[in-house]
């Protein structure tokens, strides 16, 4: 699975599969601070991922 | 039976609540159609309830070319309202520059008027040159000098409208309450009173989450970059942010509730007290001010003190 943090502008590549929250725990990020988007669509943290998924983990906090 | 049960929460689990569509948020669980209604009525709601402004009102929508500011001048123009942006260069090297590009990009689009003002231009500094000397508090610096442009360029307008949303609110109450700012914690809401001296300003994603905003923002297509201010990353609000996130994710409505409750307390709290300090105009720039001089001219008096 590809997962690409928008916050770190880091990218990983990861041995997963499961549900959003699961993984989002894994990463040690909260479910307030992302919004999942799997291949290239929107999700919410309930979603069953794959591990030929590729995410992106657009980051809610922004700004000052 | 317990397997089937299991299967049935997770297919209820992923579907929005007003039909058989796959939910696309979570609290509330929308598909994107119902979301974008759920996000335009709230707003709505937020407008009607707390009397923030009619299609009348000229509006002067703060904009950063951030995600709450883009959303804000988005929902506005799609209900109807008339809208200007007014956007702030406070100066911060590889933050503004990606925001201002997005501004710039919305605004074209959507035939929307901006007028750009600056730190520099103003005040004859950038945040970087005065933080560099390392004698300034960066929010301080920064949230004096962009209030007293917004309402300096402003005075044309009816209303200056912010993207504050439910998160920062909530980390506001908290902050105040936590450093013992009583006068300040009394002045909060969803709008301040307008005032011969002062634009009034508005915020209609008072009851709107960041997740909320952004979610809306991706459903729209509307291009924003993600970077947050450099300086707010270690502030006092950053680390109260983080813990109020932990608490949501666990206790799904808490920020809700701070401001709600904390809008009903203000009522009570309101007729206790009273005491205003009178406005008069600065002796220096001829601006609304609590003092003689106010603060915006004695913060940039000091940083050019510092600079010399």
């Amino acid at each position: 699975m590809q997962v690409f943090i928008e916050r770190t502008q880091q990218r990983q590549e990861l041995e997963f599969s499961g549900v959003a929250k699961d993984l989002l725990q894994e990463l040690h990020i909260g479910t307030e601070e992302v919004l999942i988007i799997r291949n290239g669509t929107l999700v919410t943290e309930d979603e069953t991922l794959e591990t030929t998924d590729e995410i992106r983990l657009l980051s809610v906090i922004s700004g000052g | 039976m317990k397997f089937a049960y299991f299967l049935l929460l997770v297919v209820v689990k992923m579907q929005c609540e007003l039909c058989e569509q796959k939910a696309i948020s979570t609290n509330p669980a929308l598909c994107p159609e119902h979301f974008d209604t759920f996000f335009l009525n709230t707003v709505k709601k937020t407008i009607e309830e707390y009397d923030l402004c009619s299609v009348k009102t000229k509006i002067c929508v703060a904009v950063s070319g951030g995600k709450d500011s883009l959303a804000l001048l988005d929902v506005l123009t799609r209900l109807g309202y008339a809208v200007e942006g007014l956007f702030i260069h406070e100066g911060i090297a590889h933050y503004r520059e990606a925001s201002e590009a997005d501004l710039d990009e919305f605004c074209e689009k959507n035939t929307i008027k901006v007028r750009k003002v600056s730190f520099e231009e103003e005040a004859g500094f950038t945040l970087d040159t005065a933080m560099e000397t390392k004698k300034f508090h960066s929010c301080t610096l920064c949230g004096t000098l962009r209030r007293y442009l917004l309402n300096k360029y402003a005075k044309d307008y009816d209303v200056i409208a912010t993207g504050h949303n439910l998160d920062d609110e909530a980390q506001t109450v908290l902050i105040n309450l936590a450093r013992g700012n009583t006068s300040l914690f009394l002045r909060q809401g969803v709008s301040t009173e307008a005032s011969e001296h002062f634009v009034r300003k508005i915020k209609p994603f008072s009851f709107l989450s960041e997740k909320h905003i952004l979610t809306y923002v991706v459903l729209r297509r509307i291009r924003v970059d993600f970077a947050e201010c450099p300086y707010a990353r270690q502030s006092y609000r950053a680390h109260l942010r983080d813990i109020l996130n932990t608490v949501e994710q666990e206790h799904p409505g808490t920020k809700k509730n701070i401001i709600t409750t904390y809008l009903d307390l203000k009522e009570h709290l309101s007729r206790a007290k009273s005491s205003e300090t009178p406005i008069q105009t600065c002796t220096r720039c001829g601006q609304a001010s609590g003092e003689k001089v106010c603060k915006a001219c004695q913060l940039i008096a000091k940083v050019h003190e510092v600079l010399e």
